[in-house]
């Protein structure tokens, strides 16, 4: 009896469970023979599952043939418009400082922004999405600024006027601007209810006062890329024609544009142009052209002087530097000179009142020789480049080297002495450096004595010795005029 | 200040303490003979009255001129104009005193043989234009003419003598001044020293009879 009640229980428990996991396969069933009970491909068996693109397929199948559910299914899915007919379309302008200029050059800076009344509760605003739109000299339209997306979420206006103003941080100036003109604003502004085509600023008024604009129009001029003239400089002035030469310059562009500077280089009739682009920095740029990149000169370029000027062009404007002269290239060698120049004196005391022997040592380039002037210049503190009267001209062959010797030279004076002095040569031909003379010769320190003969030398006898007598005379000839100590 | 611009000074302020005292001796006996004729205008021994005795002329009657003799007379001018090169020679021949200010500044004079004895030349002919010059002044001015200064001391055979003296002292003057200038830059100290303290003693001596009479009518 017992084993009967046991498998009677048993029994009970297995049906129970069956109908348990039996129960939602039905009812899952049921769920989906709905939508099928038309099409009836599916053949209501309750294994496969509904997908989006399945039911897309039930939907347009129902509203082809005009199934009654349809309509309650269209009902349940479709959404009412949230806004409502207390919405108020915000107004949105261009912001500019109304202090601002309006005619402003490329690197001005600026700043350009949107200002947004919206008087509509918090309940009922939307999110708005600001573009800035610009139309630039040469634009047909307006075209979108190269400015990112401004958003003004509903909490950000003031609670008590309901305004705000948002910039557009990427604009800061009109260095990006390739001309010279009118550059207009606007802003095309989206809040999502898609009600208005194209909705912008352009069609509100201005209120120029406040900065408030519905099309900003501001007049961008260009600073155009300038040398200073008084920056021009050639290193070295004086070379051979073969000598490297540096042109320098300094550029100045405030917009800070990459520049194109070309130096032009003017050889007689003939104008030789070479081009560098030259990115500019906040202050000055060097500007510097070398022969050692440019071939500008040849040798028959040698004795002849040269003008030159630069231009600058930002692709907006083109300006012209001064004439600059230079550089002055020296003539072809015609004498070589050979060794030091010497100098020497008899006395080593070196008193300024000595006489002093300078000589130089030369001999011709040329096979046929010719005829040399050299002068001897002397240099102290007192008496700078003083000229030996005498120059000397002789005959320079190419084999033989002639010495030129200045012999019984007195340059110097009282004050030279205590000087140090240096000396050079000149002559009317072209060494081997181009040059028409010698750089300067340092000589030696003369004798600080001043005076050349001593108390008891003849001369300086002659100097007291009267002195000692003329007063004497000058007193006896007064006494003798005018008899004055035998008035009575 | 150096040594040598002190002893620059000092000559200096002596000449100049000597001209005052002569005029002040000039208003002095102006002074004496207007007391004793018992009216005219008396002149003030004081800064003003010598200042208005200067403006106006101190009237010293020509009968007070003493001759002192041409001899003593020719040497006393050949002695202040000695005075005046030795003067020159000591400060104005090289920089050491005046830098400025001296022969070796006009450098073709200075590199000149004969430099020293045009620049000494110079200076005689400015003492004697000078000496000249006072000689113009009108009666009233007859005191401060230099040819006729000593006429209004009365001068001792000893103080003519010191005189006189001063001429040796001052061409001693002048030699050391001239060596000094053929040995600089160089410079010697106790030669500059000897030499300005024979200028100094000969124009204490070629002053000290209008310091004498100063000093008699003060006291």
């Amino acid at each position: 009896m017992k084993t009967l009640k046991l498998y009677t229980t048993v029994f009970a428990i297995l049906v129970c469970f069956s109908l348990v996991i039996a129960g939602p396969v039905y009812g899952q069933n049921r769920g989906y023979s709905g939508p099928i009970e038309n099409g009836g491909s599916s053949g209501g068996g309750g294994s496969k599952k509904l997908t989006s693109s399945a039911f897309l397929n039930y939907l347009e199948d129902w509203k082809e043939h005009q199934n009654p559910n349809y309509k309650k299914i269209q009902k349940l899915l479709n959404k009412e418009d949230y806004t409502t007919t207390a919405y108020k379309t915000p107004s949105v302008w261009v912001y500019y400082d109304p202090n601002g200029s309006k005619t402003v050059s490329r690197s001005d800076e600026i700043e350009i922004g949107a200002y947004i009344e919206n008087t509509n509760p918090i309940e009922i605003r939307r999110a708005l999405y600001l573009y800035l739109e610009e139309k630039g000299p040469g634009d047909k339209d307006f075209k979108p600024a190269k400015a990112e997306r401004q958003i003004i979420q509903v909490n950000e206006y003031d609670e008590k006027i309901n305004n705000t103003i948002r910039i557009f941080p990427d604009i800061s100036s009109f260095g990006y601007i390739k001309g010279e003109g009118e550059v207009l604003f606007r802003i095309v502004i989206s809040d999502g209810t898609k009600r208005i085509s194209k909705w912008n600023s352009s069609n509100i008024s201005d209120h120029p006062e406040l900065g408030y604009y519905g099309v900003l129009k501001l007049k961008v001029h260009n600073n155009p890329p300038k040398i200073n003239n008084s920056s021009m400089s050639i290193e070295p002035k004086l070379v051979k024609w073969d000598d490297y030469v540096e042109y320098r310059a300094q550029l100045k562009d405030e917009d800070r544009d990459t520049v194109n500077v070309t130096l032009h280089v003017y050889k007689n009739n003939t104008e030789l142009n070479f081009t560098k682009l030259a990115p500019t920095e906040p202050d000055e740029s060097d500007i510097v052209f070398s022969t050692e990149d440019y071939n500008i000169f040849v040798e028959a370029d040698s004795g002849k002087n040269f003008t030159y000027r630069y231009s600058c062009d930002d692709d907006i404007d083109t300006t012209w530097s001064e004439i600059g002269y230079g550089p002055n290239l020296k003539r072809t060698a015609e004498i070589t000179i050979v060794g030091k120049p010497k100098v020497s004196t008899t006395d080593p005391k070196n008193y300024w009142w000595q006489e002093y022997s300078f000589s130089i040592d030369a001999k011709s380039k040329n096979p046929e020789g010719g005829s040399l002037t050299v002068s001897l210049y002397t240099y102290t503190p007192e008496n700078y480049g003083k000229m030996w009267p005498e120059s000397q001209t002789k005959q320079v062959y190419n084999d033989n080297v002639t010495t030129f010797t200045f012999e019984d030279v007195k340059p110097f004076e009282a004050l030279d002495s205590n000087q140090t002095f240096y000396y050079n040569f000149t002559y009317d031909m072209a060494d081997e450096s181009g040059d028409y003379g010698t750089p300067l010769f340092e000589g030696w320190k003369i004798n600080p004595r001043l005076i050349k003969y001593g108390i008891i030398d003849p001369i300086m006898i002659l100097n007291w010795l009267p002195m000692l007598i003329v007063p004497l005379l000058g007193g006896i000839l007064i006494e003798r005029l005018l008899r004055k100590g035998d008035e009575v | 200040m150096t040594i040598m611009e002190i002893s620059l000074a000092s000559i200096v302020a002596l000449i100049a303490i000597g001209a005052f005292l002569h005029i002040w001796n000039m208003c002095h006996i102006n002074m004496e003979l207007e007391k004793d004729r018992g009216g005219g205008e008396k002149i003030e021994i004081s800064l003003s009255g010598i200042k208005k005795a200067i403006s106006r002329g101190v009237f010293i009657p020509r009968g007070l001129f003493i001759p002192q003799g041409s001899v003593f007379n020719g040497m006393a001018l050949s002695a202040w104009i000695l005075a005046f090169v030795a003067f020159g020679y000591l400060y104005f021949l090289t920089p050491l005193v005046v830098p400025d200010y001296n022969l070796f500044q006009i450098s073709s004079l200075a590199s000149w043989s004969f430099g020293f004895i045009t620049f000494g030349l110079f200076l005689v002919v400015f003492g004697v234009l000078f000496i000249l010059a006072t000689n113009k002044l009108p009666d009233g001015y007859c005191c401060i003419r230099l040819t006729e200064l000593y006429g209004y001391y009365f001068l001792s055979k000893m103080h003519k003598r010191a005189i006189a003296s001063t001429i040796p002292l001052l061409w001693i003057s002048i030699f050391i001044s001239v060596h000094l200038g053929t040995i600089y830059p160089l410079a010697s100290g106790v030669l500059s020293v000897i030499a300005y303290l024979l200028l100094l003693a000969s124009v204490i001596i070629l002053i000290s009879p209008i310091i004498k009479q100063s000093m008699e009518g003060v006291f």
